[in-house]
């Protein structure tokens, strides 16, 4: 870890990362509390994730809830992608609107949003349902990504891809390979975001839910009716451990294809001319 | 608004029930639809499995809290009536305007929802009456509950009134909203209201020897002072774990539920509970049908069913809640059934105002007057 | 791929390399052409149509509404009442307090997210995916319960505040339910926000970069002014706005961490929408709040350097 180098930055680099966790330490201490009420320490227990791993709504909701941040984030990213792409040689003008209209989902509030998208739904007579939820989160979700996106692609060298295509690849390799190998990290970070943003989500999924199940968020809400229990504690941090296990299989198994694919060799220019 | 009826425990007859709820509300159909049906008393038995089960099939989408059901009563109600059951969804909540959203929007059945809700419901015509021949049970329900509660199955309510730990607000004794003013600033940054506005202005209705459902401006304007005036001296206004301080003792008082004190006098046999004297406000909610919904055979099969001692019984003892059945107390635990603080006596009923519907214009003085205590 | 073979004085062969095939005839960009750049543009054109600027239009056309009390129903008798109506004391200095506390926060976020960012971005490509991890991975406990763990740490004798008169506090922290502690919320969960784009902007910085600026003797600070920073604005413009619009709009912090005590912009218009159903209001207040921030954000975008616009 390069630390010498940025003494201060490290310095408040560990105490952000501590600010980050603090709660998550809270939580966890708060749900092995033999006290259900929250108010002091009553002793070592694990009844509370007994309880949180078998209620029935919990994993329904969470299963409901991982559908759809998964499914708003490839949606956004699909979205994003595609627009940042084709605003790299748009004009000034349709860039502004294409801006303006990103700016725009971002500045409207989820509650004026969600209010508005269940009215249209209803004149049209949609079905609310996790679909709808999906097409809610993607509206504002698609424009974080998008922003994320194109602060990426403002410092894309034109010139990469040139070269790329001097040397042979054809178009859609040459996207592949040198644009988005380039956006990768912005892709990431953007798909990162979106899921958690859909994750946690309440407003929205409320208000199009529908009949359908209902999402682990709108759940824990629920429940809070009186009281924070700490079964509630429990769920938060399953829920959290498990996101996590999903996600580093995800990698794993996103690590483990890529380097079979390049017979363990990183790919580099060469490749391309190599005609791999 | 004039106050609540004297309490009657004798029955009525189903057309006077409903000529009640029927002020104010467009039930029109409902009412005819019984004169329709004839009107023999209400003689047939709790079990009222038998004749029109064949109508009773499909699966009736109810919203309502996580867990706010016997742990059996679903499964015991799809046994009984094969073919039919109850899906639920856990989408309910206190803010007025998502709740009429979710009457107009139709996917659901049936809603859990309180009487200001379900009144504002009733009035725009978003609500399907039950029909009470259908759900004969219902007179198990005490009768108070059901005259406030007309719209559908009443399943529970809660009072507000005062919590307290004496040996923080050195000995004293609170009997009174009054005695409660008097102390906020004596023990300041120590006492907690509820962040609702009904149960927040509600209460300080009763404090100014108003009705919990005025909607006379110069009441509100009192209120609000009232409220506003302690305001520097609040704590907080909590929605969640409202009384928790109390355990702990970082908070002296709190405006708070009698479900909420009841549970956390068995963390602290210190807390107190107080009915202040002026009298308290009271939320209700029940089951209620929305309009037009196909499944109503079902719903009112299952509401029925609901009503008998024995499920009633097992929805009090899953959510601990007070309860509106005398004839489930031998089935209710102990720890519910003879907790004084839940279970009212006719005297504490009778200082008991249930919330209504304000109206629309009510309404909106309400949330203006709420909004301006909130701000200041 | 040899092209021919000559044979030097000795008689040893010389190789002469082909040279590499020139780009293929008829090479096209994936996003040159129209059917290729409407395709590229398709997917955000159908999601922002029909999904945001229709019901946009509705919540336009409702701010000049009336809405009927009862059932909730907007109807039509075209006024502006609902514009003229917050332009009163109270609601004047509620949306005063959001937008200086939303401006602070914003501020405080951008500095210590900035710094954060940064830092991640001069570590190894490994240890860099880690950071960013260990930032984000608390965001997938729900957002309720982290919230409420706030209460649980800010207040009176609570772990903060037991810690802090270990250290020879007198009285307490008194942060709970105050404007701090809602400032602490607010912070705590857009952080995450304002570290990716900003990070994202800096993971590019080719590192050689400051290896060259050393080498021609430019101290530390100013490798950071005139290198790092230009290249870190346009992520650092991202999270400014990603950040400080939405925390204009929180609703939900001021609730739980300020106790109710303190109304909040957001406040006001999440109720219009949730509890009062005075749509009408509500849409005349989101209208103008999204008129005015549009506004300002192009002024914005107007003055960054023209070396953005490529």
């Amino acid at each position: 870890m390069n630390i010498r180098r940025h003494p201060f930055a490290a310095g408040l680099s560990l105490l952000v990362l501590l600010f980050m966790w603090l709660p998550l330490i809270v939580v966890g201490v708060n749900s092995f509390n033999q006290q259900s009420i929250m108010a002091g320490w009553g002793g070592f227990t694990t009844h509370w994730y007994g309880l949180a791993l078998h209620d029935q709504n919990v994993r329904t909701g969470l299963r409901t809830t991982l559908y759809i941040a998964v499914a708003s984030a490839l949606l956004s990213l699909a979205i994003a992608v595609s627009g940042a792409l084709w605003w790299r040689r748009a004009s000034p003008r349709a860039r502004a609107v294409y801006d303006g209209l990103i700016y725009a989902r971002i500045i409207l509030p989820e509650v004026v949003s969600a209010t508005a998208l269940f009215f249209l739904f209803l004149k049209i007579h949609y079905t609310l349902g996790l679909t709808a939820i999906v097409i809610g989160h993607t509206v504002w979700n698609s424009a974080y990504a998008a922003i994320i996106v194109q602060a990426r692609m403002a410092g894309l060298d034109p010139a990469l891809e040139e070269a790329a295509a001097d040397l042979g690849a054809t178009p859609w390799r040459t996207f592949r390979r040198v644009t988005l190998a380039a956006l990768l990290p912005a892709i990431i970070a953007a798909g990162l975001l979106a899921f958690t943003f859909s994750f946690d989500d309440v407003v929205t999924s409320v208000f199009l839910q529908g009949a359908s199940n209902t999402p682990l968020p709108v759940v824990i809400l629920g429940m809070i009716r009186f009281r924070i229990t700490p079964e509630i504690n429990a769920i938060g941090l399953l829920v959290m451990l498990f996101t996590v296990t999903l996600m580093s299989i995800a990698v794993l198994i996103y690590a483990t294809a890529g380097s079979l694919g390049r017979s363990g060799r990183r790919g580099n220019m060469l490749d391309i001319y190599r005609g791999r | 608004m004039k106050t609540d009826e004297p309490i009657s425990l004798d029955p009525l007859t189903r057309a006077a029930l409903l000529r009640r709820a029927g002020t104010g509300a467009l039930g029109l159909s409902a009412a005819s639809l019984l004169a329709a049906c004839g009107s023999s008393g209400s003689s047939s038995s709790s079990a009222a499995g038998g004749s029109s089960s064949a109508a009773i099939t499909g699966q009736a989408i109810l919203a309502n809290y996580p867990g706010w059901m016997g742990k059996h009563n679903l499964a015991e109600f799809a046994k009984k009536y094969p073919g039919a059951s109850i899906k639920m969804i856990s989408n309910a909540t206190s803010s007025t305007a998502e709740v009429v959203l979710q009457f107009k929007s139709k996917q659901y059945d049936f809603l859990l929802a309180d009487t200001s809700d379900a009144g504002q419901a009733s009035a725009a015509n978003l609500i399907t009456k039950l029909d009470w021949s259908k759900v004969p049970n219902v007179k198990n329900v005490a009768q108070q509950f059901r005259t406030a509660y007309p719209w559908g199955l009443p399943t529970d309510y809660g009072k507000v009134g005062i919590a307290y730990r004496p040996d923080l607000v050195g000995g004293a004794t609170i009997t009174s909203w009054h005695d409660l003013w008097e102390l906020i600033p004596k023990y300041s940054g120590q006492t907690v209201f509820i962040d609702l506005e009904r149960d927040c202005m509600g209460s300080t209705c009763k404090y100014l020897g108003f009705s919990s459902n005025t909607t006379s401006p110069d009441d509100l304007k009192k209120v609000q002072d009232a409220i506003v005036g302690v305001k520097p001296h609040l704590k907080a206004f909590l929605n969640t774990d409202v009384g928790a301080g109390l355990v702990n003792g970082s908070t002296a008082m709190a405006m708070d539920w009698d479900y909420d004190v009841a549970l956390l006098q068995q963390k602290n046999p210190k807390i107190k509970w107080v009915l202040p004297d002026e009298g308290v406000h009271a939320y209700l909610e029940g089951f209620t049908a929305v309009q037009d919904t196909s499944k109503i055979a079902v719903i009112q099969a299952f509401l029925n069913f609901l009503a008998e001692p024995v499920q009633y019984a097992d929805f009090v003892n899953t959510t601990g809640t007070a309860f509106l059945m005398p004839a489930a107390t031998p089935l209710v635990l102990k720890s519910i059934s003879q907790n004084p603080v839940l279970v009212p006596t006719k005297e504490v009923l009778a200082k008991t105002e249930f919330d209504k519907y304000l109206g629309g214009d009510g309404a909106t003085l309400w949330s203006n007057t709420w909004t301006a205590i909130k701000a200041a | 791929m040899v092209e021919h073979v000559d044979r030097d004085q000795g008689g040893v062969a010389i190789e002469h390399p082909a040279a590499p095939s020139p780009r293929a005839p008829g090479w096209r960009r994936l996003d040159s052409g129209r059917w290729g750049r409407l395709a590229l543009l398709a997917p955000t054109l159908l999601i922002t149509t029909v999904c945001f600027v229709v019901p946009l239009g509705l919540i336009a056309l409702y701010s000049f509404g009336s809405v009927n009390q009862v059932d909730f129903n907007v109807f039509f008798g075209w006024t502006t009442g609902n514009y003229r109506a917050f332009t009163s004391n109270l609601y004047l200095h509620t949306l005063a307090r959001s937008v200086v506390l939303s401006i602070s926060t914003t501020l405080a976020c951008a500095v210590i997210g900035f710094t954060f960012a940064y830092f991640i971005s001069r570590q190894s490509p490994k240890a860099q995916r880690l950071l960013l991890v260990a930032v984000i991975v608390p965001f997938w406990t729900s957002f309720i319960v982290r919230t409420y763990s706030w209460v649980d740490l800010l207040q009176n004798l609570g772990p903060i505040d037991r810690f802090a008169r270990a250290l020879g506090l007198h009285g307490h922290i008194d942060l709970l339910y105050t404007q701090y502690s809602i400032g602490i919320g607010i912070l705590y969960s857009y952080l995450p926000l304002m570290i990716l784009p900003i990070y994202v902007s800096l993971e590019r910085i080719d590192p050689a970069l400051f290896d060259a600026a050393e080498d021609l003797g430019a101290t530390p600070w100013r490798q950071f002014r005139r290198v790092v920073l230009p290249l870190a604005v346009p992520g650092l413009i991202a999270g400014i706005i990603i950040v400080g619009v939405p925390a204009l709009g929180e609703y939900v912090i001021p609730q739980i961490l300020g106790g109710g005590k303190t109304l909040m912009a957001g406040n006001i218009l999440a109720d219009q929408f949730l509890q009062t159903g005075n749509y009408p209001f509500g849409s005349a207040l989101a209208v103008s709040i999204m008129v005015v921030l549009m506004v300002l954000l192009f002024l914005l975008r107007r003055a960054q350097p023209a070396a953005d616009a490529q």
